[in-house]
């Protein structure tokens, strides 16, 4: 898995490569860990995420619940498969998906 | 400039860094206080008074300060409560967590007259303890604290920019339009009070209602569904049953995004829902574990016990592909989505209506 920051205005950009599994989620967690106190606008992008478990949802849902008291959080460019996986689990029904 | 306003000055650069080290220790103690209080804060802010600030004041004032510290605003703080009964709670706790200067601290709420309206904070001024074991010299710095609601701070934000200052150079007509919005705040605050307490005496019946079972009357709305999804006996067992048969983790997410899905299939209460529950709930089951049984998922949001207890009515009712798109279009705001799921659905009609 790839993980590249960018920064636009006081957006941050995570733009996630690969596969978010068990064995990628604790490099993409730490990343995830230290943009948080930088921002308070978020978004993963998701455009070459091909796959996504349930150590990648907790990272998601970890997100999710400290952005919303300070701002906002977007998934963009969700794959069908990703997608699927938060339809089923439920997610999707609280996050915000573009 | 005369030689106090430069003594005072200069003996305010050399001791910023004392300030600067106050305000943070403050900024944390204040933290601890408010999280203590329970109260709902909109905002906990603090400066150190701008160098200019301070010679425009002894300027000004100048005769009333011989030192430092003398001025008490030098780091100036301001909590702002969501509500206006919030001040009163956390002045409360002022004297349990600093040294309160008692003959310069001012309720300015008691000040004003019955018939004059104006800024309703309350102002502290204090010091930190030496009992908590801060460095002595910084324990001898004063510091203000400002408590005021939300409304009375965006009034005195506004009054300050317009003049506050320099009260001879604000005509008589603006000072009374302010008295005026003055006496709207203090209205305000109070009808803010009676609309949040009517809110959650609403809420606290309906919570009784769902523990109590008797639901079949009940709205549906965003709160009753919060509710019933949180603390109904029927639906927290169920979802127990669902995370067992499924050997998931579940984790509690607001069900608001399916208040109009609900009201779409005809569910215009509480009663409904739970029905809906009593009739699809082991078929629901059934649904979502034909659509995990090829992940790997072991955490799920407790909105699943709704998505598949839905999407199991749209198959008992017999929905078109037509209906299921429009409901999924009301779950999701996208339509190119929705069509997708209302196929995943109908691939699996078979597994349920069998």
């Amino acid at each position: 898995m790839i993980i590249e920051k960018k920064t636009e205005g006081s957006v941050i950009i995570l733009h996630l490569s690969g596969r978010l599994d068990s064995n990628t989620a604790p490099e993409f967690e730490a990343a995830v860990d230290q943009v948080l106190s930088e921002t308070t606008e978020l978004i993963f992008d998701f455009a070459d995420l091909a796959y996504i478990s349930s150590a990648g949802l907790r990272i998601i849902l970890k997100a999710h619940k400290e952005m919303i008291k300070k701002g906002t959080f977007k998934l963009k460019h969700v794959c069908d498969a990703v997608m699927d996986v938060l339809d089923v689990s439920g997610f999707a029904d609280i996050l915000t998906i573009e | 400039m005369n030689l106090k306003t430069k003594i005072i000055l200069d003996e305010y650069r050399q001791k910023k860094p004392d300030f600067q080290f106050l305000q943070t220790t403050v900024k944390n103690v204040m933290g601890e206080l408010v999280a203590a209080s329970g109260v709902d804060i909109f905002s906990l802010g603090s400066r150190i008074k701008a160098e200019d600030s301070l010679r425009g004041k002894l300027e000004r004032k100048g005769d009333k300060y011989s030192s430092l510290a003398d001025i008490t605003d030098i780091l100036g703080t301001r909590i702002v409560t969501t509500y206006s009964d919030g001040v009163d709670a956390i002045a409360k706790l002022i004297p349990e967590y600093f040294i309160v200067d008692v003959e310069n601290s001012v309720d300015k709420r008691t000040l004003l007259k019955d018939d004059v309206f104006g800024y309703m904070s309350v102002h502290f001024i204090c010091s930190l303890r030496p009992s908590d074991k801060y460095p002595e010299e910084i324990c001898a710095y004063r510091f203000e604290i400002q408590i005021c609601s939300v409304l009375q701070h965006v009034w005195s934000l506004i009054n300050h920019d317009l003049g506050y200052k320099t009260e001879f150079g604000v005509p008589h007509s603006v000072r009374r339009e302010f008295a005026r919005l003055a006496s709207l705040v203090e209205i305000a605050d109070e009808h803010f009070i009676k609309v949040r307490d009517t809110a959650n005496e609403y809420t606290a019946s309906v919570h009784e209602k769902i523990i109590s079972g008797n639901v079949d009357g009940v709205s549906l709305d965003y709160t009753t569904l919060k509710e019933y999804m949180q603390h109904s006996a029927p639906m927290t067992a169920y979802q127990k049953k669902l995370s067992e048969s499924l050997g998931v983790e579940i984790e509690y997410v607001a069900p608001d995004s399916y208040m109009i899905p609900l009201l779409w299939l005809g569910k215009n209460t509480i009663g409904d829902v739970q029905k809906m529950l009593e009739e699809n709930g082991d078929r629901a089951i059934d649904l979502a574990r034909t659509f995990l049984e090829n992940t790997d998922l072991d955490i799920i949001s407790s909105t699943v016990a709704l998505r598949f207890l839905c999407q199991t009515e749209l198959l008992v009712q017999k929905k078109s592909r037509e209906e299921m798109v429009e409901f999924f279009t009301l779950l999701t705001e996208n339509n190119t989505r929705a069509q997708r799921m209302a196929d995943s659905l109908l691939k699996k009609a078979d597994c349920i209506l069998r």
